[in-house]
């Protein structure tokens, strides 16, 4: 009988491991699959923490871009109602253009009173023009 | 382990098959991929029953609203199969196994910035898949499914609960060629 033994699973997740996902993904295309970019969701989901970093940042300038930054801030809502991170990272604060964004960011956050968010002081810090142009 | 399945069609190529044995048919929107597909007893006490409401359900062709034949045939075969290499999935250990692969496709996608659009994932997509990937490769794979027989189609009637017990055999050696024979035949009203 086919089981998820130690041997099969070991199997499987080697393959997974070493193929592209681009490639899994023109295999289902060959299929008569069709897929949709989803790059923003992820990555916010992929900041466990809600570490806003590089990535996300550059998620938010896509949605910013194209006029649907609702879009992003309604994904990073789902994701702390599905998820309830407690923990979250300003580690993002470091990028020295984001000040627009983590008011933007630190606006929906505040909206949910059961997470705690550490306090920080941008009081110093020039509110940095947000380059959207690229 | 022995299995007695039944295979509904037209009575034309009922004959035929119990004549020349089966070819396995491919295609990925298929049940539980490819495969020569057989109701077997599982939830259901009468797969031949339903093999026949299939062989009739499936002469209708709804793009020129007749039916593609006027009689149906069902055939019993007797069938042996390898357990090693047979996926049940009707099992927790076969279910386990699949949806382990379903949620590694899945995750695979995610991480490639990408989600499905306006199509649903097919069970004998991740099913065929599977095996073209070659992370083993079923001699049978048996399920419990929901099939739209002529009143379901009818009435468009969507359940999720299962109506039959289906098995698909990927390899045609497990059947025993010379015993297949012709259970049931009529006339489609």
């Amino acid at each position: 009988m086919i089981k998820l033994d130690n041997i099969l699973k070991e199997k499987i997740d080697s393959f997974f491991h070493n193929t592209d996902p681009i490639m899994i993904v023109k295999s289902f295309e060959k299929m008569g699959y069709e897929f949709e970019d989803d790059s923003y969701r992820i990555s916010i989901i992929n900041c466990s923490s809600v570490d806003l970093n590089e990535q996300s940042l550059n998620s938010f300038e896509y949605f910013y871009s194209k006029g649907l930054e609702n879009q992003f801030y309604t994904g990073i809502e789902s994701t702390f109602f599905d998820d309830m991170h407690s923990n979250i990272k300003y580690s993002w604060h470091e990028h020295n253009n984001c000040y627009t964004y983590y008011n933007h960011v630190a606006e929906v956050l505040n909206q949910f009173s059961d997470i705690e968010t550490e306090s920080e002081d941008f009081s110093d810090n020039e509110p940095a023009q947000y380059n959207l142009a690229a | 382990m022995q299995i007695t399945g039944y295979h509904g069609t037209s009575v034309d190529n009922a004959n035929n098959i119990v004549s020349n044995g089966f070819t396995i048919s491919a295609g990925d929107e298929h049940w539980i991929g490819d495969g020569i597909y057989f109701f077997i007893k599982g939830l259901f006490k009468n797969p031949d029953e339903s093999a026949k409401k299939w062989a009739i359900a499936n002469s209708w062709d709804n793009d020129s609203k007749k039916h593609k034949y006027s009689n149906y045939g069902t055939i019993e075969a007797n069938i042996s199969i390898d357990e090693d290499t047979f996926w049940d999935l009707t099992s927790s250990d076969g279910i386990e196994t699949f949806n382990y692969l379903r949620d590694k496709y899945v995750e695979a996608i995610s991480k490639a910035g990408k989600r499905l659009k306006d199509k649903d994932f097919k069970d004998g997509h991740i099913i065929n898949k599977a095996v073209n990937d070659g992370f083993f490769s079923p001699s049978a794979i048996k399920a419990d499914f929901y099939i739209k027989f002529t009143t379901e189609r009818i009435f468009t009637i969507n359940f999720r609960i299962p109506n039959c017990t289906i098995l698909a055999l990927r390899n045609n050696n497990c059947i025993e060629k010379e015993r297949l024979k012709i259970k049931d035949k009529g006339q489609i009203q």
